[in-house]
This record gives C-alpha cells, structure tokens and sequence, in this order.
C-alpha cells in the first residue's frame, strides 16, 4: 500500500503541483493536501491493519437492524441470504 | 458541439451503461428465486421516475450543476447540506463499483493484492477523467455496439444451447421474496442511475431530444429482466441465489460447436458496463466535490479523489462474505432514500422558486 501511496503522491506532485503553485492557487493546494493526508493517514492504518480510525462501514451499515426488520417482515430465512 | 458539451444520444449511452454496470454481473436481486425477473421488472419504474425528475429539473434549469440548483432554490445551508448527502452517496456508489471491479476480475483472471488492482482500475479511469466529459462521452458512443453484439450473441446461445424454461414456473408461488428483490434491485443498479445528474448539464439537446435517454435507459433496463430469465433458466433458482455472479456462472456454461472458453468474450463485455460504471460514478464523484468546495477547476481533484478510493475501498472491505450480503440487503436502506428524496426536494423546491419568481411583478416607473 506504501508503494501505491508513494506513485500516487509523486503523479500529483509532477502533474498537478507546478501549475498550481505557477497559478498561486493556494487554497487548492491545500485541498489537494489535504485529501493526500487523509489518503496517507487511512492507506497506512491499512498497512498496519489498524482500526484506530473511523470506517465509514460504520455508518453504512449501521442500518442493519432495519435491514433484519424488513427480512422477517417478509419472513424470508436464511436459507435466502446469501 | 464544443468540448464541454455532449449530445442526448450520447448521454443516452452512458444511460445504458450506467443501468448495467456491475449489476449485470452480480444480480442483486436473485433472491427472489424464480422469480428474480419479476423482481427486475417491478424496480424499473424507480429508475424511472428519477430519471424523469432529474431531466425535468435540468430543463428547468438549464446548463446549470444541480448542485448550484440545490443551493439556487433551497438557499445556501439547506443547499449545501442535501449536497453533502449527494456527494457521499457519490463516494459509496464509486468506491462499491470500483470493489465490485475488482471482485470480478479477481475471481476470473488476476491473482494482485485488493490495492494493486484498484490502483491499475482507478488510474485507467483517471486518464479517460482527464480526457473530459466529451471524450468519456465518445467512448461509450464507440463501445456501445460491442456491448450490444456481445450481448445479443450472450442471448441467443443461451436460448439455443442450456435454457431450461421450466426452472422459471411456478410463477409468483411466494410474492414476498420478490418484494425483497425488487427493493434491492431498485437501489442497484437502477436508482443509480441519478449518478447522471452531474452530466446532464452538458447535454446540449435535452429539451428535444430528452426522449432518447429515457429508449435507452428501458433497453437496459429490458437487457437485465432478458439475463435474469436467462440466468434463471441456465443455472435454477437455487444455484442463482447462491452463486455470487450468477451471470458470469451462467455464461461460462455457454457451449457454441467446438470453440472452448466462449465465456473470455462475455468477459470482455461484464469488463466494459462495470468499468464504465465505475468511471461515470468517479467522474460524478470528482465533479461533486470540486461543486462542493466551490472549485473552478477540477483537474487537479482526480488524482486526489483517485487516491481516496482506492484507500478507503481497501479500508472499508476487507472479507467479502459480509460484504456482498450488506451491499445488497443493508444497503438500500441507506441510499435508496438519498436517490430518491435529493432530486425530489430539489424538483419540488425548484416549482416552488419559479412559481415565486413568476409572481414577483416587475417594478415600473
């Protein structure tokens, strides 16, 4: 994943970065660092195999319990889950 | 036509593209067994009436982001808000097609690490991004015939060489597993299809031709009720409910004379409707954040974006038991309302600004 990181990070800063800064687009600039941080920050959480920060699974599935409701409403078992 | 700009018919393309996409593969709705036709055909109408309010706000808007319209007509914080809801459901949808990619080819052909193939899968598609709208645009112009030969070809050999028509009676002997099957299937693929509100904007002839998007979303849309029939009928209700491409499954059984391995060229056709879904949801998704962070440019952002979906698609699955199982059942209780309520709110409070603007009496001396 580091290696990944480290292509993508070098692709911004050869494709994107000269004409930002020759631009003096400084707010975007910091948009893009920013996503390249948050990027970093969860691909080496990743490498790690660390849960130390907030999976958005969380959220999504935090509708399970409806999503059960609605099964046995329609009474549909398991032998219909995949 | 300038650079910006695409034409109906081609929007149309993307339409069909769009409506296929991994959904073609997966089926999402074989949980209704037997039935799983009837469940495509009862969740059509959702994609349907999105697709009817989408159009009808952009003609009332024309040529603007619905973005810029949500905050336009619901004023700036309420705007802003329903777009944060917009552009995350932009996020989920591309960073599942881009997982969904990758279980395919993962299955069939490659043996890379999960990161590896996002990677190779998002850097294809950020070149066709940079490219821009018009040739993305193209491209689907260009490929739609091969997706349609494969397709018809997928058809006919089916029906010649493995149907077995009596696996799909009785019909509706229980009419609650397709109720399931149609809310599933009404999320994926054919809610998604709101994903085409980030190009509507550059249509050029919507107001005249509006008519060949909504032919080639029912083409679509009528391509998926065939391959669940199909599917049903090649491998049984039972083998359909529990394989985890049932399409795919299907079609590796094809059999055409001496020629072996027939199913390498209906790859290439699975490969093309979910790579194009997985780029049209990506170039939504950087549009939605460049519209979101009121940006002028959004070249800059694909890359960037790229990254984050490629991290978070590794982050967020890790085992695809649970994962397939919550994207089909738990999923729709997420999103399906974002689909459906965003462009609803904007369509009503849209009605509501025109109508005040209308009545606003132009001042005279």
């Amino acid at each position: 994943m580091l290696l990944i990181l480290i292509i993508f990070i070098a692709l911004v800063l050869m494709l994107e970065f000269p004409g930002l800064i020759r631009s003096r687009a400084y707010p975007d600039i910091i948009i893009v660092a920013l996503l390249l941080l948050l990027s970093t920050a969860y691909g080496i959480a990743y490498d790690l195999n660390s849960d130390i920060l907030p999976n958005p699974n969380r959220i999504l599935f935090s509708l399970d319990h409806l999503a059960d409701s609605f099964q046995s409403l329609l009474q549909l078992g398991d032998d219909l889950q995949r | 036509m300038s650079q910006t700009n695409i034409a109906s018919r081609q929007a149309a393309f993307l339409t069909f593209f769009l409506v296929l996409g991994s959904a073609i593969i997966y089926m999402p709705e074989s949980i209704a067994g037997r039935d799983a036709w009837l469940a495509t055909l009862l969740a059509v109408p959702i994609g349907l009436y999105i697709l009817f309010v989408i159009i009808n706000i952009q003609l009332m808007f024309p040529g603007m982001n619905m973005l810029d319209i949500s905050e336009l007509v619901l004023g700036k914080s309420p705007g802003r808000i329903l777009n944060i809801f917009y552009v995350w459901l932009l996020f989920i949808i591309s960073v599942f097609y881009l997982y969904d990619l990758f279980i395919f080819i993962d299955i069939v052909i490659l043996d890379l690490k999960r990161y590896v193939h996002y990677s190779i899968l998002i850097l294809l598609a950020a070149y066709c991004i940079y490219k821009g709208v018009n040739t993305l645009a193209r491209l689907g112009e260009l490929l739609w015939w091969i997706a349609a030969l494969s397709i018809a070809l997928s058809i006919l050999l089916s029906f010649v060489c493995c149907s077995e028509f009596s696996y799909l009676t009785p019909v509706l002997a229980d009419w609650k597993p397709v109720v399931a099957g149609s809310l599933y299937a009404a999320n994926w693929p054919f809610a998604q299809i709101s994903v085409l509100i980030m190009y509507l904007p550059f249509v050029s002839d919507l107001a005249d031709k509006r008519r060949t998007i909504y032919t080639w979303y029912l083409i679509g849309a009528l391509i998926l009720v065939v391959r669940s029939v199909l599917v049903i009928s090649i491998l049984g209700a039972e083998l359909t409910m529990f394989s985890r491409q049932p399409a795919y499954q299907a079609l590796r059984l094809l059999e055409a004379g001496t020629f072996e391995h027939i199913d390498m060229v209906f790859f290439g056709l699975l490969f093309i409707t979910s790579f194009f879904a997985l780029l049209i949801s990506y170039q939504g998704l950087v549009m939605g954040v460049q519209k979101l962070l009121n940006r002028d440019d959004m070249r800059y952002l694909i890359l960037p974006v790229g990254l984050l979906l490629v991290v978070f698609a590794s982050y967020m699955f890790t085992t695809d038991v649970q994962v397939f199982i919550r994207q089909v059942r738990v999923l729709p209780f997420h999103t399906l309302p974002i689909h459906l309520l965003y462009p609803s709110i904007i369509l009503i409070a849209g009605k509501i600004y025109q109508k005040r603007k209308a009545n606003i009496k132009p001042v005279t001396r």
